[in-house]
């Protein structure tokens, strides 16, 4: 008896000191998100402030409605987690995530307008590039970032909060009706297993001349890649594969007599092939286990539990 | 309209919740038959309560796991974490049934002679750790962190038969089944101590 209210007691004790934990060391993963926090400001609207500098750059001065352009925050001197993992939120003015521009690649290389990516070094940084597509309709629309991060130690588990203190003002102007630029609704493609060449045909308006370009990671050697015209506006191009895990990026340059218009450089990761199993064949074997680890503790119990026939002793 | 997801993390902490008592309770009923000559109320609530919450969890896991299949993000289950996660939930159905089977056959006086109160006991706690396990591993696929820490490690890998060889091992795990139950010495309720059992100083 005394030793199974000592039991009890450590239960109990443990039960009241082990405090719950709402942090989330893993991150949120990347998702279209409102700077609400969802549930990741432990303590609500009383998350600390970042000691990060946030800045935001385009890469052109001028923007035409639905033009592709590239987006960075660049990012650096904030706290760090153990894990080093920075989350960076694209927003709208209002906080919410941006409804007249559509990303049509995130950092990540989804569609998101955040994305968590780990950082690390605090003093260096790192930088968050979004491909946007800008607005159909011309005016003035401006863009706020926001990061959020933990740090170590973080024995109150507190959600480090920064803002841009002033959003990026952009005014978007009409389209010029002969501006070179790929087909409405051209996205890119953003990941392939290694070992892959990867081709791509891009559909473009009002492009009589087109290049492309491309390196590796951020490298300082750029390489142009063999054209193949297909039709009136239509190209294709192969990159190269790639034998370890990393980032190619590519961009076009598209022109005509009248004009020129080179695009951001987009990203495509290689990476080992994704895990994939038959679902069936995964849920048979899993029965079957089941049934096995039964088979085997049944006969466990009749074999050392039950005496030989009834009236034996133990 | 609410998710899968939603009704995953219901069900989920149904079953965690009520297993992990189901543990606790079955850890303290096999400690208190190795130091009780006859039962005491605390040990009777024991027994009961992991009954109870035995049933309650076999009940929920089935929901937790068609859930969890039709929450899993992306297309399946595109996650050696899941594939573990899936079969470890199987093995601990397996493990709790025979443990219900051998409850439910024996009777509550099981736990007053030894070798059927530890078989029964570890029984119960496999099946408590492997429920445990699979909690503990969708803390690592959601949050990148898990109780278990490092030992998590080889659970990011997974061995997979393919459907033909599955097949197989249903059938041989299904026959092993059916071999236990009707070919093995069939069940009876157990009496307590100065019964025909004999013992009648219980488990000392």
């Amino acid at each position: 008896m005394k030793a199974a209210r000592f039991l009890i007691i450590i239960f109990s004790g443990l039960m009241i000191v082990v405090s719950p934990s709402l942090a989330k060391p893993g991150g949120q993963g990347d998702a279209e998100r409102a700077f609400s926090c969802m549930d990741s400001c432990h303590l609500g609207s009383s998350g600390k402030d970042s000691s990060a500098t946030i800045i935001i750059e385009l890469d052109r001065e001028r923007v035409f409605t639905g033009q592709l352009i590239s987006l960075s925050i660049k990012t650096s001197g904030m706290e760090l987690s153990e894990k080093g993992l920075v989350g960076v939120f694209l927003l709208s003015k209002e906080g919410s995530p941006l409804d007249d521009w559509k990303v049509v690649q995130d950092p990540n290389g989804g569609n998101n307008n955040y994305v968590e990516k780990p950082v690390f070094s605090s003093t260096q940084g790192a930088t968050f590039t979004w491909i946007l597509q800008a607005p159909d309709t011309n005016g003035n629309y401006s863009i706020d970032a926001a990061i959020h991060h933990g740090a170590d130690p973080n024995p109150d588990e507190y959600a480090y909060l920064g803002r841009l203190t002033t959003p990026l003002q952009i005014e978007v102007e009409a389209m010029p009706e002969d501006l070179p630029r790929f087909s409405e609704g051209w996205k890119p493609i953003s990941s392939r297993d290694l070992g892959d060449e990867t081709t791509i045909t891009i559909e473009t308006e009002d492009t009589d001349d087109l290049a492309v370009e491309w390196r590796t990671g951020s490298s300082e050697t750029i390489l142009e890649a063999p054209l193949i015209k297909q039709g009136d506006g239509v190209w294709l191009f192969t990159l190269p594969a790639s034998s370890v895990e990393s980032n190619l990026t590519w961009r076009a340059k598209l022109s005509n007599p009248a004009l020129e218009e080179i695009t951001p450089w987009f990203t495509l990761s290689s990476s080992q092939p994704a895990y994939d199993i038959d679902e069936q064949a995964l849920m048979i074997q899993a029965i079957a286990g089941g049934i096995l680890a039964a088979a085997i503790a049944i006969a466990m119990q009749r074999r050392f539990a039950y005496p030989s026939q009834k009236g034996e002793g133990l | 309209m609410v998710g899968a997801g939603t009704f995953h993390v219901v069900a989920t902490e149904l079953a965690v919740g009520t297993i992990a008592l189901a543990g606790a309770m079955i850890s303290l009923r096999l400690i208190l038959s190795f130091r009780e000559k006859y039962p005491s109320r605390l040990s009777e609530l024991c027994d009961s309560t992991s009954l109870v919450c035995v049933v309650a969890g076999l009940c929920a896991l089935p929901f937790a796991i068609i859930t969890g299949v039709l929450a899993a993000p992306g297309d399946g289950l595109d996650n050696p974490l899941l594939f573990n996660k899936m079969l470890f939930s199987w093995v601990g159905i397996g493990l709790f049934s025979a443990w219900f089977h051998g409850r439910f056959s024996m009777g509550p006086n099981l736990w007053n002679h030894r070798p059927a109160a530890i078989i029964q006991g570890l029984i119960g706690m496999a099946a408590c750790g492997s429920i445990l396990t699979v909690a503990s591993m969708g803390g690592k696929y959601s949050r990148g962190e898990s109780l278990m820490g490092p030992m998590s490690k080889p659970l990011e890998y997974s061995i997979e038969l393919g459907t033909t060889s599955s097949i197989l091992v249903l059938i041989v795990s299904v026959a092993a089944l059916v071999s236990v139950l009707k070919l093995m010495p069939q069940p009876y309720s157990m009496e307590f101590g100065g019964s025909s059992l004999g013992d009648s100083e219980g488990i000392n």
